[in-house]
């Protein structure tokens, strides 16, 4: 994917899942998000990712004097998602949803802590945002004498 | 594992789908001695290989384990269109959605079955009986952090504790499950020195423990666990699987028609057409319609109308102590309100949490609250974030409604088309009864939060959009041709020896509760009078 591209959907992640400057633990932006969104975007329509990227720029250069959609304040990228999930073309409306889906699942699912693999190979960003403990094989607190 | 049957060449019945009730009429039919010939779209997993316990692994709808898809899991999802409903929950592999339901086996409201439906509650008492018995279901035996917060709750705003399986009124009970007895602790928690449920949490991403144990011995009675394996016992049985249904032939019989064959497509790209003497469908409340229309079966307006998804909701609240809402099996405790429906303590892991209760609309804009909430629908950013931080201290409550029949609602043909034929269009837009009814409990659940410890400040209500977790009602069942498919005994009214027998038959959401069981005992139900009306057995 295009830099450009890749940059438009990493501010995108990073309305959902704020990091710094603008929260104080690591968000969205922080783990390279782009990267998860444009692999499932391209799952789910081959070239949807740079198109999603696309149409996020267009609005935001309609919107605010010609500003690529990254260049935006956080309140601004906002108003750029409400004006997509209103479009006049129905099939674009869902995309923020789509785009806020992927972010949350990317920050808090296991791919953070994944290798090339698909393998856990270190702690997930999201289970220490949270203190989950990860998948287990049981709790042995819950469990009958032995 | 230990193999997908013994093949069958000539069967005497085919059913299609290999799910939650599937697997149960190639079990019934087989052990009246019929030979019985299962396709399955997806795989047989086996659980101790291929089940990760990875909440996205498993679960994402675009190349998650237990997605509606090809095996080979780089390829897209088969695609479906939606009208008013966020996410489809539909899986492809023996078991179907039993992978992936939280193992709650409720029997209906008496009243929502003697109020509308050809037949009668106690008609099927021994039905449910027998599924009981052999899935096995039983009592939640435990009151993990999770469930001691919600039962006080309960019985802080008076709902009463109420017990045994038929629901005449309101209260809260411990959960009926279809999950193994708790297993004694081990060191380490593995099979076969432990045996039963190790309390890990996932039943929602597929059942896989105690560690090495069999699939037969996953302590979740998952179909896949359960009935398949006693059909695949039977010797005379085969489950086919990777094999998606295309079509259903039918030859001339008089006043209407009789199924002939089906025609199905491996994933490898083959088209086959296999005769039988009967055929049941038990693909879902989607796909049982979607086959239907796409077959060119006899038009009728009750085909692919009425469906209901209990439209759930989700209302969670921050404690002062940890939680853990991870712990235990994922529903132990319920409170059930007949003539609404009924809440639930809802165990998820982070991931689900987040995408379950922050993907509502946009409507948690500032201002009053319409509700005992402080705030509803979706949360982003800051927002998020601070919820997620409180996941260990979070108590979430389930909200199922009892929604109303509306024709409009349900399944039809789209203009595309995939490789096996037209996609569905599913439609799903609430009533004013419903939204009301939805409206309630979640104002019953935020009271509940608060009644357990909850920071009223902290009461969230997800207002989650529509989603097919819960399906039914497709393909009603009903003594007029003009207003439902099947007959009270599951046979399509206008085609002989086609036989239906999944969830699409409900004549309307139960009243609320989890339709598994439900769904079980009239496929059983189903099979008996199949094998006796044209079998003689």
């Amino acid at each position: 994917m295009p830099t450009d591209a890749a940059r438009t959907l990493r501010a995108a992640a990073a309305v959902f899942v704020p990091g710094a400057p603008h929260d104080a633990s690591p968000g969205a932006a922080d783990v390279e998000a782009d990267r998860f969104l444009a692999h499932y975007l391209d799952l789910i329509q081959p070239g949807l990712g740079e198109g999603a990227a696309a149409l996020l720029d267009e609005v935001a250069r309609a919107r605010f004097q010609g500003r690529a959609f990254a260049s935006l304040e956080v309140a601004e990228r906002v108003q750029v998602l409400d004006s997509i999930e209103h479009h006049d073309v129905e099939q674009l409306r869902e995309l923020p949803s789509v785009l806020g889906f992927l972010a949350i699942a990317a920050v808090y699912g296991e791919w953070t802590g994944q290798d090339e693999r698909g393998r856990v190979v270190r702690r997930p960003l999201g289970w220490d945002l949270t203190g989950f403990g990860g998948p287990g094989r049981g709790f042995r607190h819950l469990l009958g004498e032995p | 594992m230990t193999g997908l049957g013994e093949p069958i060449v000539r069967p005497d019945v085919i059913v299609i789908g290999a799910g939650g009730t599937g697997a149960v009429v190639a079990k019934e039919l087989a052990e009246t001695g019929l030979y019985v010939l299962v396709l399955e779209a997806g795989r047989w997993h086996d659980p101790g290989r291929d089940f990760t316990g990875l909440e996205w692994d498993m679960l994402n709808p675009f190349d998650g384990l237990l997605r509606w898809g090809p095996s080979d899991r780089s390829k897209r999802a088969w695609p479906r269109v939606r009208d008013g409903i966020g996410l489809l929950f539909q899986t492809a592999g023996v078991g179907g959605n039993t992978l992936h339901f939280g193992g709650n086996c409720p029997r209906a409201y008496p009243a929502s079955v003697d109020d509308a439906w050809p037949i009668r509650y106690g008609e099927l008492v021994p039905y449910y009986r027998r599924v009981e018995a052999t899935l096995p279901v039983g009592t939640a035996e435990l009151v993990a952090r999770k469930e001691e917060l919600f039962i006080r709750g309960c019985e802080a705003i008076g709902f009463e504790h109420a017990h045994g399986p038929d629901v005449r009124s309101g209260g809260w009970r411990m959960q009926p499950n279809a999950i193994a007895s708790v297993a004694r602790a081990a060191d380490p928690i593995a099979f076969p020195a432990a045996r039963g449920c190790t309390q890990c949490g996932e039943c929602l991403i597929g059942c896989r423990n105690p560690d090495g144990a069999p699939v037969e011995q996953t302590a979740k009675r998952g179909t896949n666990a359960s009935y398949a394996p006693l059909a695949r016992a039977t010797g005379r049985c085969e489950f086919r699987t990777g094999c998606f249904v295309t079509g259903l032939v039918t030859e001339d019989a008089g006043e209407r028609v009789r199924i002939k064959a089906v025609r199905y497509r491996t994933e490898a790209g083959e088209r086959n057409e296999v005769e039988a003497k009967a055929v049941v469908l038990a693909c879902g409340a989607i796909e049982t319609p979607r086959l239907w229309l796409s077959s060119g079966l006899p038009a009728s307006p009750a085909v692919g109308s009425n469906l209901t998804t209990h439209w759930f909701d989700y209302v969670s609240g921050v404690m002062p102590g940890d939680v853990e809402m991870n712990q235990g099996q994922t529903s132990m405790a319920r409170a059930d309100l007949p003539g609404y429906g009924f809440i639930e303590v809802q165990g998820f892991g982070p991931l689900t949490f987040a995408l379950a209760t922050s993907m509502g609309p946009a409507t948690d804009a500032p201002g009053a609250p319409d509700g005992p909430w402080a705030h509803r629908g979706r949360t982003w950013g800051a927002t998020l974030k601070r919820r997620m931080e409180a996941y260990r201290r979070t108590l979430t409550i389930a909200v199922c409604v009892d929604d109303e029949n509306d024709p409009s609602n349900g399944v039809t043909l789209s203009d595309r088309a995939d490789e096996h034929g037209p996609v569905p269009v599913v439609r799903y837009h609430a009533t004013p009864a419903t939204i009301a009814r939805r409206d309630w409990l979640a104002r019953r659940a935020a009271e509940v939060l608060v009644g357990a410890g909850a920071d009223p400040a902290s009461i969230h209500r997800a207002d989650a959009l529509p989603s097919t977790i819960h399906m039914h009602g497709t393909m009603r069942m009903g003594f007029d041709p003009a207003t439902s498919v099947v007959d009270p005994e599951g046979e399509a009214h206008a085609v002989e020896r086609l036989f239906i027998a999944d969830t699409s038959v409900f004549v309307n959401g139960i009243g609320g509760p989890n339709p598994t069981l439900t769904a079980q005992a009239i496929a059983t139900r189903t099979a008996g009078h199949l094998a006796r009306r044209y079998f003689g057995s």
